[in-house]
């Protein structure tokens, strides 16, 4: 919702209802994620 | 030897997006910059970190959009109340 949709923070806890600090690990928690998806298919790509 | 009170990698990872959001406490702030000038690991996954983020924005009009997002609210919600109903009263 923050980086694709790109929603303000607020609203992203209105619409969850979850708390700010709550949120902020959710956004990170997805963007390590995707990060280390990354890192994963480029190792594989490189190995190729 | 006294206590560091500098950050360590795996906790600087951790404050990453707090850090870009801009809310992380001036000291803590001024931890993780200390970290960066003498780590190079970490001034790569902060770049790695920073290329994701921006990657995840620029892929956004090309990706497929099913389910629609109210779908993937409704899992949100279904999913939370499982995690609730889970931890009731364990703490």
């Amino acid at each position: 919702m923050r980086d694709v949709e790109g929603w303000p923070p607020e609203e992203v806890c209105d619409v969850l209802a979850v708390s700010e600090g709550n949120q902020r690990v959710l956004l990170h928690r997805a963007r390590s994620h995707v990060r280390a998806e990354l890192e994963r298919y480029f190792a594989d790509e490189e190995a190729a | 030897m006294s206590q560091d009170l500098g950050l360590s990698c795996k906790e600087l990872v951790e404050l990453v997006s707090a850090y870009d959001e801009g809310v992380l406490p001036v000291d803590e702030r001024a931890r993780f910059d200390e970290h960066l000038t003498e780590c190079p690991d970490c001034v790569e996954y902060l770049a790695q970190f920073r290329r994701t983020v921006a990657a995840i924005g620029l892929g956004a009009p090309e990706l497929d959009r099913t389910p629609p997002i109210t779908d993937l609210l409704r899992v949100f919600r279904d999913w939370r109340r499982g995690l609730d109903d889970g931890v009731a009263g364990s703490c």
